[in-house]
């Protein structure tokens, strides 16, 4: 694999990974309420990015 | 190599995320952790797509499964604010909602076992496994 390919893979990874640990970490002190309006905003825009992955 | 590891960290800081008090919180974080998997995903999906390390079945087959997990998801969240609102409480009370979910959600055996399918979705997975878990072992049974 070209040397940049692999490395801007990484990259997305990684800032995937520090997007993750943010969310969770952000995330703890919650209440139910604000659990469920986050899922739900998150779940709609999910739906929408699954859309245009498979327009790709 | 290095991506391989990187992928692999993913499920590990879900693991890593604790446990809440209760069942309904507990159910609740779980699937706000699912929609967060879900969505670091996608975004995986599109940069190796866009880097040719994915090909259109490949990524229409990740782009079928997130969307199933993502209905099961809204759904499981649905009966598990239900449930509360029900009046329901303990752990013996939101398992089998969570169990329902993750049997919903569950990936089929041909995903599983495509590495490169698979490696994306791996922290999807845990994250819905994880849901039962985080609810067996919430406080207030």
């Amino acid at each position: 694999m070209d040397p940049n390919v692999a490395v801007s893979l990484g990259l997305t990874i990684l800032d995937e990974a520090i997007v993750f640990i943010k969310s969770v970490k952000g995330m703890s002190g919650l209440t139910p309420e604000q659990l469920v309006s986050l899922a739900d905003a998150q779940d709609l825009k999910n739906k929408e990015d699954i859309k245009a992955l498979l327009a790709l | 190599m290095i991506r391989k590891r990187l992928l692999l960290l993913l499920p590990l800081l879900l693991l890593l995320s604790g446990c809440p008090k209760d069942p309904y919180t507990a159910s609740l974080k779980g699937s706000a952790d699912v929609s967060q998997a879900v969505s670091s995903a996608i975004k995986i999906s599109v940069s190796y797509y866009s880097t040719g390390k994915l090909n259109d079945v490949r990524k229409n087959q990740i782009a079928s499964v997130l969307n199933t997990v993502t209905d099961c998801n809204m759904t499981f969240r649905k009966a598990v604010v239900d449930a509360h609102n029900a009046g329901l409480i303990g752990a013996s009370s939101f398992l089998p909602i969570a169990d329902s979910f993750v049997h919903c959600a569950e990936m089929t055996p041909q995903v599983k076992t495509d590495a490169s399918v698979f490696n994306i979705l791996k922290a999807v997975d845990t994250a819905i496994n994880g849901v039962s878990l985080a609810v067996a072992s919430s406080k207030g049974k």
